[in-house]
């Protein structure tokens, strides 16, 4: 069914996440909408949100497939006055304000809010499997973040259970776990007040990462890393207050991940 | 105009090569002057701010000073005077094109105007378009493409035409 609207508009209770509001039948990816319409989307808050992405992109090419009109494809423009060093915490606080909802969303249920973990850096997981992820693109000048697009992708009404399509296998979506469909409008209505209300200021950065490794999936086993290519066994050592990643090395050395595949187990 | 967006506007000029912006809206005038005498630092000191950085380590990154308080950012550089800095705001991957089959932002010689995409810095995944601060020509583009960068590192040297 498509996304209404009006019915949102109704819902919405946040004052500034949503309040400019832009629904898209199509798309190729809300994110380089917000960013190539810059005349249309210069408000703070103003979310962009499809039924279908032509080409939604996840980390390294793990492509997004949604079916149409079924899951929750948005974007949000947001101007956080941030030192550009700090942006990766813009991607684990938005997480984190995720998991605070869908938390509250399975408890409502009388489901196991437990199975809901981060996966560093930009997955939400349910009971193991990919419920939805974060895609945060940004542009800075002077060291100083001009905007943030943090673009969301959430698994709602399309079942994956018994699907036999490769990318399904790895996939959850909300009603396989409850067992009902969910309001779309209602769904996002209720996100955005908690993305709002958890919206990054400075001098928390500390707590943004004990939050975050309170959440995080299996944090203390090994972790696969691909780096340049090679593989390596590591554990995890902390997040620093830059949002960036340190892990302990088989030799014990602690180093910080910049860019790579981060595989669990 | 509120408290907010001066306090931008101050981070603003603290980190770029302006000395002086003024700005008048709705018969309001604001002027930030960045302090005129020029702090003299010893040869040593100077220089030590162009080495390369060492690599990224976790004591690296709790060591990074507040940004917002770009270190020399306006000294110029001691071998080539005359050209202003574009420094990398983040630790991550230095790309010159948006995509590895797409044009470069930028080349050198060419003008380039203020807010300006100059590169991108990627740290897991996180794609983050650094744009210009200030109008000029590329003299220079000091990293190359795909290659980790640190917090402030130098990325582009400017000719301020």
């Amino acid at each position: 069914m498509a996304f209404n609207p009006e019915k949102f508009k109704q819902k919405l209770t946040a004052s500034v996440y949503g309040r400019t509001f832009i629904y898209l039948p199509e798309v190729d990816s809300t994110n380089n909408y917000l960013a190539a319409n810059a005349a249309l989307c210069s408000q703070p808050g103003t979310v962009v949100l499809t039924d279908f992405q032509t080409s939604g992109r996840g980390r390294a090419d793990h492509r997004w497939v949604s079916r149409r009109g079924e899951n929750l494809l948005f974007s949000i423009l947001i101007q956080p006055a941030i030192p550009a060093a700090r942006l990766q915490l813009l991607t684990l606080q938005a997480g984190l304000a995720l998991h605070q909802t869908l938390s509250e969303v399975l408890q409502e249920c009388g489901a196991d809010a437990a199975a809901l973990r981060l996966k560093w850096p930009n997955d939400l997981l349910l009971a193991g499997k990919k419920l939805g992820g974060i895609l945060t693109e940004t542009q800075t000048q002077s060291g100083l973040v001009r905007q943030a697009i943090i673009g969301i992708g959430l698994n709602i009404n399309q079942s994956f259970t018994g699907s036999t399509e490769k990318y399904s296998f790895n996939a959850i979506s909300l009603i396989d776990y409850i067992g009902r469909a969910f309001e779309r409008e209602e769904l996002l209505a209720h996100i955005l007040t908690g993305l709002e209300n958890s919206a990054l200021h400075s001098g928390n950065w500390t707590q943004i990462s004990r939050d975050w490794q309170e959440r995080a999936v299996d944090i203390q086993s090994p972790w696969n890393i691909f780096t340049e290519g090679r593989h390596e066994q590591v554990y995890f050592h902390s997040i620093d207050d830059y949002g960036y990643l340190n892990y302990k090395t088989a030799a014990g050395e602690i180093k910080t991940l910049i860019n790579g595949e981060v595989v669990k187990g | 105009m509120d408290l907010k967006e001066i306090r931008l506007l101050i981070k603003l000029v603290e980190g770029s090569a302006i000395h002086e912006l003024e700005i008048e809206e709705e018969g309001k005038k604001i002027k930030i002057t960045k302090n005129a005498d020029p702090v003299v630092l010893p040869a040593e000191y100077r220089v030590a701010q162009h080495m390369p950085m060492p690599m990224m380590s976790a004591p690296f990154a709790h060591s990074m000073p507040a940004a917002g308080h770009p270190v020399a950012a306006t000294e110029p550089v001691v071998a080539e005077k005359k050209y202003l800095e574009v420094r990398s705001p983040m630790v991550g991957t230095f790309y010159r094109s948006p995509s590895p089959d797409a044009d470069p932002y930028v080349e050198v010689g060419q003008n380039i105007s203020i807010g300006q995409t100059l590169c991108i810095v990627e740290a897991m995944k996180l794609m983050n378009e650094i744009e210009s601060e200030l109008s000029g020509k590329i003299a220079k583009i000091m990293v190359e493409n795909a290659q980790p960068v640190e917090y402030n590192q130098i990325l582009f040297l400017i000719d301020p035409v």
